[in-house]
C-alpha cells in the first residue's frame, strides 16, 4: 500500500492511531514516573540519596553491586542456641614488680625503652601533678590459638535454608542433613583468647602493657587460612585512650616513627603507656570504657576479625565516684573485690562485646584482591576450601564492610546469662567490623524460632534466630557513651551501637517497664532489631522503615535469685561536662573540613577523605573552609579547634573515629545540638570519640589537643573502609 | 552573497535529507542523555578517583558534548533505514528504523563508554603504581619481615601477582562493567526509540517535497505504517 494512499484513504483512523500512540507514550512515561515516585523515591530518601547527585550515586551503587562479586557463605545453623553460658571476663593479673624489673629489657622512661626497636621513648612517664610512681605492668602476648563460637551441634544449610553437605579437614564429605560439631577457628589474639584479656584500670594509676608478638610461634601447627596481616605484624590501639603517639598504635606514627613499618613484627615488643589520666588533667574529661584492638595498616579489619580485641574498663576512684563500689559515689551497680595480685573485679558490672562472623561452608569460592596481591600464596585462591568448613570466613575486598550471619557476645554465639534480681551495669562494645546493632530488651512467650523454620532465606537468615512474638519489656537507662559518663542519664526504649562505639546502661532486673515484678525463671532477650544485610548501612531499623518481624535474640537473660543491691538507679548529675567557649562565627569559619566519601581506584575500591586515599607519610589538608583557607591538619599542643566531618553521600553510613581526645558535637547537619537535639542522635549531648554519620550527614565537633605532640589518625571504623584508605593523618605540634 | 549561497546549499541539503528534524533531535536528545546517565553512573562505580565530581554536572556536560555525535548517528541511521526499506511501509519500515537507530546510537554509546573506561584504566594504573610504591616500598618503611612469610605485594618470577595482578583485576572489572553497561544501554535505547516513535506518531522521514500531495490537509505528509 502506498503510504500516502493509506493516509489519504483512512485519514481519521490514522489520526486516531497517532493519538493512541501519543497517549500511550505519554501514559507510559507517567506510569514510569509514578512507579519511580512511589517505589524508588522512598527508598532513595531512606538511604539519603534523594538529591540530584544522589540519584546518580544510587545507580553507581547498583553498578558496583553488579560488577564486584560479593559471595559469602551461609553459616551452619546452631541447633541449640542459648545453651552456652555468657563468658564474663575476669580482670587480667598484672606482673609483679619483682618479676618485670628482672626482665632483660624492663619498662622504663629512658630513651630506647619504649619498644624492642630501641628507637623511641615515652613522652610522659608520670602525669603532671601525679606523684612519681611505677606504672602497673601487664604483659600481653599476641598469639595464635583456636576459638570455638559454640558447643552446640550445627546443621549445615545453604542460602535457602536447605540442609546441605559439609566437609572436614581430612577431606571427608558429609551428606546433607548430617549434624556436625563445629571445628574451632584459628585466631590471632591477645594472650590467645577471644575476646582478649580485660584490664580493669583506674584513673591515677598508670598502666604499661607490654605487647609481645609471638604470632610466628605455631606449636599446634594451626592453619592460618587466608586472612590476618600476612607478615604477622600487629599494632595495638587503646581506643580511645588519651595516649601519646608512640603508645597510641596508629599507622601514621607507625609508618614514620618507631617500627617504620605497618606494625610490630614477630619477635618484637612494644610498651604502650596508658597514663589513665584525663586530658588536661581535667576530671570532667574522664572516660569509663576503652577497648584495645589491632590497628595494623591495611589489615586492621582482618586482624580484629581474627581476634585481636581486648577490654579496658576504667574506674574513677576520686571521692569514690565510680570505683566499682555501689556503696559509694554515684552508687552505680558494682561490687568490687580487690585481688591479691593487685587487680580487682567488679561483680554486676559486665562488659558485652558484640561481634558477628561467618563460617565457611566449603563451597564458596575464596576470591579476594589480597590473594591477587600475593599475600596468601598457600591458599591458592581463587578456590574453594572445604577443609576450612565451619571455620571463620573472611573477605577483605570487595565488600562494603564485612557483616556476618552469626552474632556473638563475648565470643560466644547466642549465650545465656543468669542474672540476680537486682540492678546490673552493662558496658556495650560493638567489636564488629561493620555491623550496627539496635538493641531492645524483649520478652517472648514462644521463644526463639530459627529463621529457617520461619521460611526465611538469603540475607534474612542473618542472625539465625528470631522471636516472632517478642515484645519490649524493659527500658534502658543509659549512663555513659564512648566519652564516659553522660551529664545525666537517658531513658531509652532502644539504642544503636555502631562499630567501636561503647554505651553503658543500668538495667533493673527486679521489675518490668510496667512495674510488674520479675520472678525467678523469667526470660528476657537482648534483641537486635536493626537489619543490616551488608556493610553499607541498615535496611531496617526503628528510625528508618522498621521491620516488625526482624527481632534477633542475641543474649538470653534468665532471672535468678534475689541478691543484695546497694546501687541506686541514677537520675541526676553523673559527670559535669567540660566547658565549651562561646563558638564565634570566626571559629566556625576557620574550622577544618574533612569529607569522607567512596572513591574508586580500580582493583580495590578506595574509600577517600577529601578526595584522596590515606597517605601515612603526611598529614591531610582540610577542604576549603568558609573562611576560604585549606589548613593542614596540624594543631598546636594544648589548643582547641572545630572540625567538621561530612559524609560525602553515596548511601553509606560511616562511624568516624578521631584518635587521641574525645570530642563534643556542636552542630549536626548545620543545627546546634544544644538548641535542637536530633532525636536520631540523643547522645550527641555527651562526649564521644566516634561520630555516627548517617548518609549525607555532617557534624561539627569541638576538640582538644592536649598534653602530647606527634602524629595521629582519624578514620572510618567500618574496618573495610579503613583498610581501604578511609583514614587521614594529622599531628600535634609543639 | 556568500552567506546566502551557503544558506541555499544548506536548505537544499536539508530538503534532500527529507528528515523530520524534530524526530531526529528527539531521538538524539533522549538517547544521549539516557546513555550519558549510564556512562556517568558506571564511572561512579568503577571509574578513577581523579574524575570524581558532581555526577549531575558531569552528566550534563558530557552528554551535551556528545549530543552532536548522537544527532549524526540518528540521522545516518534513519537514512540507512530509508535506503534499506525503500518504499516499504508499515512494520518493516518501523522495525528497520528502530533497528538502525538503536544499533547506531548504541554503537556510539558503547564507544563513548569504552573511551571513558580506557581513560579511567589509564588513570587507575598510574594511581595503583603510586599506591604500590607508597604502601610497599615507602622510603620510611623498614625492609619486609625476614621470617620467610609472604609480604604484601610480593611478586613471584613469571607469575602475575602484586601490582600486575591488581592491574589485571582492574582491567577485568572494566571489561565486565563495559559489557554489562553495553547490554543495559542497548535495552534502554531500544525502549526509548520505541517511545519516541510513538510520541512522534510515526513521523520518521518525509517524502520528497516535489511528490508530496498538496490536498491532504488532514494528514501529515510522512510515511505511514499502515
Amino acid at each position: 500500500m502506498n503510504d500516502i494512499e493509506g493516509v489519504a484513504g483512512d485519514g481519521q483512523n490514522q489520526v486516531a492511531r497517532r493519538t493512541f500512540l501519543k497517549m500511550g507514550a505519554i501514559g507510559a512515561a507517567v506510569f514510569a514516573a509514578g512507579t519511580a515516585g512511589s517505589v524508588v523515591v522512598p527508598d532513595l530518601r531512606r538511604r539519603g540519596l534523594w538529591t540530584p547527585d544522589g540519584v546518580f550515586d544510587a545507580a553507581s551503587i547498583a553498578w558496583a553491586n553488579a560488577v564486584y562479586t560479593e559471595a559469602f557463605p551461609t553459616s551452619p545453623l546452631i541447633l541449640s542456641p542459648f545453651s552456652d553460658e555468657l563468658p564474663v571476663p575476669r580482670a587480667l593479673a598484672p606482673i609483679a614488680k619483682s618479676e618485670w624489673s628482672n626482665w632483660a629489657q624492663p619498662p622504663g622512661p629512658g630513651l630506647g625503652q619504649q619498644s624492642s626497636l630501641g628507637n623511641q621513648q615515652h613522652q610522659i612517664w608520670t602525669p603532671p601533678g601525679n606523684p612519681v610512681q611505677d606504672p602497673i605492668v601487664y604483659h600481653i602476648k599476641v598469639q595464635v590459638n583456636q576459638h570455638g563460637f559454640t558447643s552446640s551441634q550445627v546443621l549445615p544449610i545453604d542460602r535457602f535454608g536447605k540442609p546441605t553437605q559439609s566437609f572436614d579437614a581430612a577431606g571427608k564429605t558429609y551428606r546433607p542433613g548430617t549434624t556436625r560439631t563445629l571445628p574451632k577457628s584459628t585466631i590471632h589474639a591477645f594472650n590467645g583468647t577471644f575476646p582478649g584479656p580485660m584490664i580493669n584500670a583506674e584513673y591515677g594509676r598508670p598502666v604499661i602493657v607490654r605487647f609481645e608478638n609471638q604470632l610466628d610461634l605455631n606449636p599446634m601447627n594451626l592453619d592460618r587460612q587466608d586472612f590476618g596481616a600476612p607478615d604477622l605484624s600487629f599494632l595495638t590501639h587503646l581506643h580511645n585512650g588519651h595516649t601519646a603517639p608512640e603508645s597510641d598504635g596508629n599507622p601514621h606514627y607507625s609508618m614514620i616513627s618507631g617500627p617504620k613499618h605497618h606494625g610490630y613484627k614477630p619477635g618484637m615488643w612494644v610498651d604502650n603507656m596508658y597514663l589513665n589520666w584525663p586530658a588536661g588533667g581535667d576530671d570532667r574529661e574522664k572516660q569509663s570504657f576503652f577497648w584495645f584492638h589491632d590497628h595494623r595498616m591495611d589489615h586492621t579489619g582482618s586482624n580484629v576479625y581474627k581476634g585481636m580485641v581486648g577490654l579496658y574498663p576504667i574506674y574513677d576512684p576520686k571521692n569514690g565516684m565510680d570505683m566499682g563500689d555501689e556503696r559509694q559515689g554515684l552508687r552505680l551497680p558494682g561490687v568490687r573485690t580487690n585481688n591479691p595480685d593487685g587487680s580487682f573485679d567488679v561483680a554486676y558490672d559486665i562488659p558485652l562485646a558484640f561481634y558477628d562472623c561467618r563460617l565457611d561452608d566449603g563451597v564458596t569460592v575464596h576470591q579476594d584482591i589480597h590473594d591477587a596481591q600475593g599475600e596468601f600464596p598457600d591458599a591458592h585462591n581463587p578456590r574453594k576450601h572445604p577443609e576450612w568448613w565451619g571455620k571463620t570466613f573472611y573477605k577483605h575486598f570487595p565488600n562494603h564492610g564485612f557483616v556476618g550471619d552469626i552474632f556473638t557476645v563475648n565470643g560466644t554465639a547466642y549465650p545465656v546469662l543468669e542474672v540476680k534480681r537486682r540492678k546490673y551495669r552493662f558496658r556495650f562494645l560493638d567489636a564488629s567490623l561493620a555491623r550496627i546493632y539496635e538493641f531492645k530488651l524483649m520478652s517472648s512467650t514462644q521463644g526463639p524460632k530459627s529463621s529457617v523454620s520461619l521460611g526465611y532465606s538469603g540475607n534474612e537468615l542473618q542472625g539465625q534466630y528470631r522471636i516472632p512474638d517478642g515484645q519490649q519489656c524493659m527500658k534502658w537507662t543509659q549512663i555513659a557513651s564512648d566519652g564516659g559518663l553522660l551529664p545525666t542519664p537517658i531513658t531509652r526504649d532502644s539504642f544503636e551501637l555502631w562499630p567501636a562505639k561503647r554505651r553503658e546502661f543500668v538495667v533493673d532486673f527486679t521489675k518490668y517497664q510496667d512495674g510488674t515484678p520479675t520472678t525467678k525463671g523469667d526470660v528476657i532477650y537482648l534483641t537486635n532489631v536493626m537489619k543490616m544485610p551488608d556493610g553499607r548501612m541498615w535496611s531496617n531499623s526503628s528510625r528508618f522503615a522498621p521491620d516488625p518481624n526482624y527481632k534477633i535474640p542475641m543474649l538470653k537473660f534468665v532471672i535468678g535469685d534475689n541478691a543484695p543491691d546497694d546501687s541506686v538507679m541514677p537520675t541526676g548529675l553523673l559527670r559535669e561536662m567540660p566547658p565549651i567557649p562561646t563558638i564565634t562565627q570566626d571559629m566556625l569559619d576557620n574550622r577544618m573540613v574533612f569529607e569522607v566519601e567512596r572513591g574508586s581506584a580500580g582493583g580495590e575500591i578506595e574509600w577517600l577523605i577529601n578526595g584522596v586515599p590515606f597517605d601515612p607519610s603526611t598529614v591531610a589538608t582540610s577542604l576549603k573552609n568558609p573562611h576560604g583557607s585549606t589548613p593542614k591538619a596540624q594543631q598546636k599542643m594544648n589548643s582547641f579547634n572545630l572540625w567538621e566531618i561530612r559524609n560525602g553521600g553515596g548511601g553509606w553510613v560511616h562511624p568516624f573515629h578521631l584518635h587521641m581526645e574525645e570530642h563534643r558535637t556542636i552542630m549536626r547537619n548545620g543545627k546546634r545540638v544544644d538548641v535542637t537535639q536530633d532525636p536520631s542522635h540523643p547522645d550527641d549531648s555527651g562526649r564521644e570519640d566516634l561520630g555516627a554519620l548517617d548518609p549525607a550527614e555532617s557534624v561539627i565537633v569541638y576538640r582538644g589537643f592536649r598534653d602530647f605532640v606527634g602524629p595521629y589518625v582519624a578514620h572510618c571504623h567500618n574496618l573495610a573502609h579503613e583498610d581501604h584508605a578511609m583514614m587521614f593523618g594529622w599531628e600535634i605540634t609543639p | 552573497m556568500f552567506i546566502q549561497a551557503r544558506v541555499q546549499r544548506f536548505t537544499a541539503w536539508r530538503d534532500r535529507m527529507q528528515m523530520w528534524w524534530i524526530t531526529v533531535a528527539a531521538f538524539a536528545i533522549v538517547i544521549t542523555y539516557a546513555d550519558g546517565f549510564w556512562v556517568t553512573t558506571l564511572r561512579g562505580a568503577v571509574g578513577a578517583i581523579e574524575r570524581r565530581g558532581s555526577p549531575l554536572h558531569q552528566w550534563l556536560r558530557d552528554s551535551t558534548l556528545m549530543l552532536p555525535l548522537f544527532f549524526l548517528a540518528v540521522m545516518v541511521a534513519l537514512a540507512m533505514a530509508r535506503r534499506v526499506v525503500g518504499q516499504h511501509g508499515g512494520l518493516i519500515k518501523f522495525g528497520a528504523a528502530a533497528f538502525f537507530v538503536t544499533v547506531l546510537a548504541s554503537g556510539v554509546a558503547v564507544a563513548e563508554l569504552g573511551a571513558s573506561s580506557a581513560y579511567d584504566y589509564h588513570l587507575q594504573t598510574r594511581h595503583l603504581q603510586l599506591e604500590d610504591s607508597l604502601h610497599h616500598t615507602h622510603p620510611a618503611a623498614a625492609p619486609a619481615v625476614s621470617s620467610g612469610l609472604p609480604t604484601s605485594g610480593q611478586t613471584t618470577a613469571g607469575a602475575c601477582t602484586g601490582l600486575c595482578a591488581t592491574e589485571r583485576d582492574t582491567f577485568n572489572v572494566h571489561v565486565r562493567a563495559v559489557f554489562y553497561a553495553s547490554v543495559v544501554m542497548l535495552i534502554t535505547n531500544f525502549v526509548l526509540v520505541l517511545w519516541v516513535m510513538a510520541l512522534r506518531s510515526e513521523r520518521l522521514w518525509r517524502r520528497p517535497v516535489a511528490s508530496a500531495p498538496t490536498t491532504a490537509k488532514v494528514v501529515a505528509p510522512e510515511l505511514s505504517l499502515a
